[in-house]
């Protein structure tokens, strides 16, 4: 195996073993635990006295010392166990499972949508510098990246009731199950999540593209008609992708984030609302499993952008950023 | 301002209105104890629709609200809020109920029939031989019995929650018997007159013993989990987006339910709930804010909005131990603060009460209650106010902080209270908690001034009383201990003449009001919207906390 | 980058002035909130929902207070506090991304370690967890936003300081004896500044919208003194179909104020960059 390879791989678990730390004690620095929360969820009534709390804590193992606890979660996760809710009992993977499959469809096609939309828009506004349509590409662009997206997701739904009478279908179906469904109950938020990198790859595109295009050898080799429509495309793609990928990189990390308010605004059972949920009712295991995931996809993202990096230009050995992100 | 005095005049119109058809109604067919045993056959409980052409049966209900249900174990606290009740309930019985039309009724449920003994402690359950359990075995006494066991003795890790009122009565599992399959006696440490009425608490619904038993933690926790007896049978469900249960087919009650399904969508967001139910997706919404509810006028055709009082209301609590509201002139000056008709204004709507909800058979007097300080004009008040906090050594007014939960209807009522204090130059400092972090810091006695509002399960003395007003009540957030009102508390659960009771309770209504350390603001109006298509519902009941079964329910399309 | 060059900048580029021009008008709005206007937090019960009016020309609210003064207030609040998250991650991220790419071996090692593990932790987390431990404290919003976005600050710095450090200038300079700290005040951070000042000045549009996401999800600014997310996020979303106004100003605000932040660091990036090669 590639010994550079192996490095980053040990190098990204020591990275993991890291936020395994802080989100073990960030959890834990919330006031309140799993049994206060328990009895905090209607409001008005449920107070628990302090020997009802303590012995909530010892079924739960709240009880015992930061380090055995950690050990112990620690252990799970090397076994491949991710524990048990605190709040329904059954274990971490089943209640998530489906949570998460809700979340990477919706990102997935988000991430479709602006690489698609992106490169062509891009390479469009660039072919057409100065045009009309690069104009009003780069006006949108922009004020699209600038624009919250809870806020205009709210507003979609409630102009499509009041003007259209049409609502996204409640009862979440998986692709599988129904995939008419779905793709209504996918599509418009992925679309909206879409927005802003969209927006980010467009102009990133855009301005990769004029870079080639302006580049005098060729411009020269396409004034004596030497170069075809082809190879022009694949020079634009070769240079705009590393900053793409950058750009990419740091939006699907962010599209996480932005799940957990349009799936709000969306009725989508996703990660995102599971882990809001968890927040405030202090599982313990289902934040820090998600924290984790979310972690453990950065890194991935992280790693393989690196490597293509290094695979597109061997020059290349770390993260170069580009300045449209 | 004093054009509101109309809308005031009408709210209590409607209040009065309120109380009369309860008593109507309610009629108390007080046996030979005093106790209220008044009971009608489950059948005759459901008044019939009055549409030509009759029930339809069919149909899929569909009701949105926020979040997902925590625990349909709704005895065991873990957290069950109005959230839990509403999805789990049709799928569950209890022992007795209160009529779905009339919530001051008290009807059979799985006990078809019961009687108490002389002494007016022992009651005899007899079961119904026609219940059955969705898995198809037997309701017998001994599912009755270990569903009250555990509330009186929750198992390791679970807590009686709502349903611990019946602890109160009943101290230890030997005094639940189930003499044989179709008889269930308990025996009261003392002649309870609201045993009844707390055994009638959707909180103390029945589970089976065996299927229970076998799972771990021994509570059905999950929608998928329930196994009852209820009208409606799990049917599948995805955790933060719907739950549906579908008709059963052996429910008891014959002819019943008339709907094919009932489907609970979870919405987060209010304002997406509100388009669902203008595009017809959902077919009630559970809670509403009045402006909400004017945004539906334009649908009148199509939605109907049923407005009525709520077990409930807004409060500001003072710490008693805490400077500078150890000071009963400070605290008199926070509760003359208050302008109740500014209240309405601002909350659109709500009701004027003492401490037991207004518009049900407990509630003070409304004559009295105007009489009650905090009820007066508003400017002579402030003035008085004023004058309190000087004569307590803040002539210039005077800094507190006020907690409260950071959810944004809560919030925005301390808004409202922080702007009502200002008034009277009491100048508090808004920090909103999130909801755990705000319970465990009022546990922790740290706080000084909360704003918090409050909804009871049952309209029941008992149920509100001590857990609010004795020394060490759960909701007792001011730290009230006056001995006179446990021993008042205490003599009320054991008055078993009505008027007499009903006297007690007044008197501890007056005593607590006295004390200004649990102020009431606002009693909260109760919105539900309800879909034209749907036919017989009736929210019913002032609690959020009561969930409907919906199996006289039925859909004209 | 130099000052002659950002001087010259709004000659040559539209978008820029536009940017400079809008920015400008939205600070001094929001500097000028005090005057004129009633407090944000004054409550008229006897004009609660008015749609818009010439008193009140963004409407009000459910107690009353003027909308135009809230969304003015609440813009000095969100612009503060996505400026005090730029300079500081742009301070902390460019200081510790320079002095990364520049000492390089362990130290740089360590610092890469750490940025991996704060890009890993995701930042919706960290700062729940943050505003619920630490309520009604803008300081923890803040810090938590800093915290997010350091790391890319960071990246982009070292990337430019690596990219430099072997170049021919800083190799001459060295041979001349040039002390290290010389040459990175000198020579590498004139030229890591175009990229640094591009990135850690999107982070004020980008800081502004995370927290305008965060308070939509309850766990924002105090509410005594709201910001525009907070606006978004509290009741006025209970009340979108009787007083839509209440979510639309707000929201447009926000756009504008990040469309302006967007368009002034649009018109730095279209400026050529100063290059050594």
């Amino acid at each position: 195996m590639n010994p550079y390879l192996l490095k980053r791989l040990a190098l990204s678990a020591v990275t993991l073993w890291l936020v395994t730390v802080v989100v073990f004690t960030l959890v834990r620095v919330l006031p309140g635990d799993a049994v206060v929360a328990a009895s905090a969820q209607s409001p008005g009534e449920g107070a628990l006295t302090r020997t009802e709390i303590d012995a909530g804590r010892a079924v739960l193992g709240l009880d015992r010392p930061l380090i055995v606890q950690y050990g112990e979660w620690f252990w799970e996760l090397i076994t491949l166990d991710a524990g048990d809710s605190f709040v329904t009992g059954s274990s971490v993977w089943s209640e998530m499972r489906p949570r998460l499959s809700v979340t990477l469809e919706l990102a997935l096609v988000a991430l479709l949508i602006t690489v698609v939309g992106g490169t062509t828009f891009g390479i469009l506004s660039a072919s057409m510098e100065g045009r009309k349509f690069d104009v009003v590409v780069r006006s949108v662009s922009l004020l699209a990246a600038s624009i919250p997206q809870f806020w205009i997701a709210l507003l979609l739904v409630v102009v499509m009731a009041s003007w259209w009478g049409y609502f996204i279908p409640v009862e979440y179906r998986s692709i599988w199950d129904d995939p008419a469904r779905n793709a209504q109950q996918i599509l418009i938020p992925a679309m909206i999540l879409a927005i802003r990198p969209l927006a980010l790859l467009t102009r990133v595109m855009r301005s990769s593209s004029i870079e080639v295009l302006g580049n005098d050898y060729i411009r020269a080799a396409r004034a004596r008609g030497l170069l075809n429509r082809d190879v022009l495309f694949r020079h634009v793609l070769k240079n705009a992708l590393i900053p793409s990928l950058t750009v990419l990189a740091a939006q699907s990390v962010f599209l996480l984030g932005g799940a957990v308010v349009i799936e709000s605004v969306f009725n989508l059972p996703g990660v995102g609302r599971g882990l809001v949920q968890a927040i405030s009712f202090r599982d313990y295991p289902i934040i820090q499993f998600i924290t984790l995931l979310m972690g453990l996809g950065a890194v991935c993202i992280n790693l393989c952008i690196d490597l293509l990096y290094g695979a597109i230009d061997p020059r290349i050995k770390l993260a170069r950023s580009d300045n449209g992100s | 301002m004093r054009n509101f005095g109309l809308i005031l005049l009408s709210l209590m119109i409607f209040v009065v209105l309120i109380a009369c058809s309860d008593s109507e109604n309610s009629g108390p067919a007080s046996g030979t104890s005093g106790i209220p045993v008044s009971k009608s056959s489950p059948a005759t409980s459901t008044t019939a629709p009055e549409t030509p052409g009759g029930p339809r049966y069919g149909g899929n209900l569909r009701i949105a609200q926020p979040g997902d249900p925590v625990s349909c174990d709704l005895a065991m606290s873990r957290g069950t809020g109005y959230q839990s009740v509403h999805p789990c309930n049709p799928m569950l019985s209890q022992i007795v109920r209160s009529s779905p039309t009339d919530h001051s009724i008290i009807t059979g449920d799985l006990a078809e029939d019961w009687s108490l003994s002389e002494d007016g402690r022992t009651w005899k359950f007899k079961v119904r031989p026609d219940a059955l359990w969705h898995d198809g075995s037997q309701v017998t006494a001994d599912d009755l019995k270990f569903s009250i066991d555990r509330v009186i003795n929750p198992p390791e890790g679970l807590f009686a929650g709502r349903a611990a009122p019946i602890a109160g009565y009943v101290s230890t599992t030997d005094q639940v018997v189930a003499v044989s399959d179709e008889t269930l006696t308990i025996t009261t440490d003392f002649p309870a007159a609201s045993f009844i009425t707390n055994l009638a608490n959707v909180y103390v619904s029945v589970f089976p013993k065996t299927i229970t038993e076998q799972l771990d933690p021994p509570s059905m926790i999950l929608h998928e989990q329930v196994v009852g007896s209820g009208p409606f049978k799990f049917n599948s469900a995805t955790r933060g987006s719907f739950y549906e249960m579908v008709k059963n087919e052996d429910y008891y009650e014959p002819n019943r339910p008339y709907l094919d399904s009932i489907t609970f969508l979870v919405m987060p967001s209010p304002a997406v709930r509100v388009a669902a139910l203008k595009t017809g997706e959902a077919d009630i919404v559970m809670l509403l804010t009045e402006p909400e509810a004017e945004s539906l006028a334009g649908e009148s055709d199509r939605i109907r909005l049923i407005r009525e009082p709520s077990a409930g209301g807004n409060t500001v609590q003072m710490n008693l131990s805490k400077a500078p509201f150890n000071d009963p002139r400070v605290r008199r000056a926070v509760n003359l603060a208050f302008s109740r008709s500014d209240a309405m204004l601002a909350l659109g709507g709500g009701f004027n009460g003492a401490i037991m909800p207004p518009g049900g058979p407990w509630a003070l007097d409304t004559d009295e209650v105007l009489t009650l300080p905090g009820y007066g004009d508003d400017e002579a008040e402030r003035a008085r106010a004023r004058e309190l906090l000087a004569n307590a050594g803040y002539p210039d007014g005077l800094a507190v902080q006020m907690h409260t939960r950071s959810d944004p209807f809560s919030t925005s009522l301390a808004e409202f209270a922080v702007a009502q204090l200002r008034k009277v130059g009491i100048n508090a400092k808004l920090i909103p908690l999130e909801r755990t972090a705000y319970a465990e810091f009022v546990s922790s006695g740290e706080h000084t001034l909360i704003s918090h509002s409050h909804s009871f399960s049952l309209d029941d003395p008992d149920a509100i009383l001590p857990a609010h007003y004795a020394c060490g009540g759960e909701e007792n957030y001011p730290g009230l201990c006056d001995p006179e009102i446990d021993r008042l508390i205490e003599a009320q659960a054991r008055e078993l003449d009505p008027d007499d009771r009903k006297k007690l309770v007044d008197e501890i209504q007056r005593l607590v009001w006295s004390t200004d350390a649990k102020i009431w603001f606002n009693w909260s109006v109760r919105r539900t919207p309800v879909s034209t298509k749907v036919m017989n519902f009736n929210p019913g009941g002032p609690s959020l906390y009561q969930g409907r079964r919906f199996e006289s329910v039925w859909l004209t399309e | 980058m130099n000052a002659r060059v950002i001087l010259n900048l709004p000659r040559r580029r539209r978008i820029g002035v536009t940017g400079i021009v809008l920015i400008s008008l939205l600070v001094v709005m929001a500097g000028l909130a005090p005057l004129g206007l009633t407090s944000p937090l004054d409550q008229d019960l006897e004009s609660r929902f008015v749609k818009a009016s010439f008193d009140h020309p963004f409407g009000t609210d459910q107690f009353g207070r003027d909308q135009l003064s809230r969304v003015v207030h609440a813009s000095r609040q969100s612009l503060i506090v996505a400026s005090l998250v730029a300079v500081i991650s742009g301070l902390g991220g460019g200081v510790l991304g320079i002095a990364s790419g520049y000492v390089g071996g362990k130290f740089d090692l360590l610092v890469q370690r750490i940025v991996d593990a704060l890009i890993a932790l995701p930042l919706v987390v960290l700062a729940l967890v943050a505003v619920t431990a630490y309520p009604n404290s803008r300081l923890a919003i803040v810090i938590v936003l800093s915290i997010g976005f350091a790391p890319i600050v960071v990246r982009v710095t070292r990337a430019s300081v690596l990219s430099m450090r072997t170049a021919p200038f800083v190799e001459a300079a060295r041979a001349l004896g040039t002390t290290d700290l010389q040459i990175v005040v000198r020579h590498i951070v004139p030229n890591v500044m175009g990229p640094w000042l591009i990135v850690a000045g999107t982070q004020v549009g980008v800081s502004i919208l995370a927290e305008s996401s965060l308070s939509f999800l309850g766990f924002g600014a105090p509410i005594s003194d709201p910001s525009l997310g907070s606006l978004l996020g509290g009741e006025a979303q209970t009340f979108l179909h009787r007083a839509p106004w209440l979510i639309i100003w707000p929201g447009i605000t926000i756009s504008l104020l990040v469309l302006s932040i967007n368009l002034l660091f649009e018109g730095f990036a279209t400026v050529p960059r100063p290059r050594h090669h």
